[in-house]
């Protein structure tokens, strides 16, 4: 499975990275902010994109937003990374179109099963 | 877990670490300069988007006072920037205290990376002439010395709670401007500034804070030098 990375923190994106390919035995795709991410998801088409909701920019809203509306992207399941962890929140999340969210700070032993519960899931 | 992964996570632990201190010294200096201006709300965002940072990824790397103060500064912002109000000075406080936890939990670290090495000297440059704080700074960086610009005296409060200075350099014109707020500044905190006068300036006794004076252009010897007799003559009078 290939994984696509969305965020801005690169301590976030390595430590996810390692967990991810590592533990849960994925190749791993990373962007640092949405237009790139975006970018990145129609070349590569990804199977799964792990996407940062606070990011400067172009925020993991807009993106998501932008990811639906593409028909080349629009396919790939999307799972939202987020410190804000209020369940009205979350919900509002899933209903922009994410497949799930996975809430910060995550433990890097137990992402890539989570992420992967989210995806058969759905 | 195997060693492999043990280790390349622990590689990643003193990456975060030593972002996360740096992460840490731009919070000093935001919410030193919230303390001055408190209706800042660009400054407030800016707090708030390195404590939600910090507060998202800290207990992924083991540090889980990280996170938790880094999630409730990162509210209390939150909170301050939907009620589009000015801070309060018990909120400083309470960012300060959760700046503070961070700090703690992660400078266990920080001393092992250090390895034992004094911390450096810590400096305060006052000067609105960029070339001139700069070739100060170069001098004295190197020199081994940790220093910090303060180029326009609007900031000086909040530069110097956010380096925590132990010395002031401070040029004659930057202590025009600041005026009675450098002396008031000097008084309250203990600390004695080194005024560097120009070529053609009065270097009289009543045109700055008292100290020793240099007199422009400077050598980077005589700074260093000048620099380094006053923190012996401090170390002298106040022995551990």
């Amino acid at each position: 499975m290939r994984v696509l990375i969305i965020d801005d923190e690169e301590d976030v994106r390595s430590v996810t990275s390692l967990a991810l390919s590592a533990v849960g035995g994925m190749e791993v795709l990373e962007a640092a902010g949405g237009a790139e991410g975006f970018a990145l998801a129609g070349k590569e088409r990804p199977d799964a994109i792990l996407l940062d909701v606070m990011m400067p920019g172009q925020n993991g809203i807009a993106t998501l937003a932008q990811l639906r509306e593409s028909e080349v992207t629009r396919a790939i399941p999307v799972v939202l990374l987020t410190a804000k962890a209020m369940s009205f929140e979350l919900r509002r999340l899933e209903e922009l179109g994410a497949s799930g969210v996975i809430t910060k700070p995550f433990d890097p032993m137990a992402l890539a099963d989570e992420l992967r519960a989210i995806l058969e899931k759905g | 877990v195997n060693d492999d992964l043990s280790d390349k996570l622990a590689v990643l632990s003193e990456q975060f670490v030593r972002n996360a201190l740096a992460k840490l010294e731009l919070l000093d200096e935001a919410i030193a300069r919230i303390s001055i201006r408190r209706d800042d709300s660009a400054m407030l965002d800016r707090a708030m988007r390195i404590f939600h940072a910090l507060g998202g990824i800290g207990a992924t790397y083991g540090f889980p006072e990280v996170s938790r103060a880094g999630g409730a500064a990162e509210r209390l912002c939150d909170e301050i920037a939907a009620e589009e109000r000015a801070i309060s000075d018990d909120e400083i406080a309470a960012l300060r205290r959760e700046l503070g936890a961070m700090r703690n939990a992660l400078s266990p670290a920080d001393e092992m990376e250090s390895e034992g090495e004094p911390a450096a000297r810590r400096i305060l440059v006052l000067d609105e002439d960029p070339a001139e704080a700069s070739f100060v700074r170069m001098v004295l960086e190197a020199a081994g010395y940790d220093v910090r610009v303060c180029e326009e005296s609007e900031y000086l409060e909040a530069d110097y709670e956010a380096s925590r200075a132990e010395l002031f350099l401070v040029a004659q014109e930057a202590a025009h401007s600041a005026g009675p707020r450098l002396t008031r500044l000097l008084e309250r905190s203990g600390r004695e500034a080194i005024v560097i006068f120009g070529e053609s300036e009065d270097a009289g006794p009543a045109m700055g804070p008292s100290g020793p004076r240099l007199r422009r252009p400077l050598t980077p010897a005589v700074l260093i030098s000048a620099v380094s007799a006053r923190f012996e003559t401090d170390d002298r009078e106040s022995p551990e």
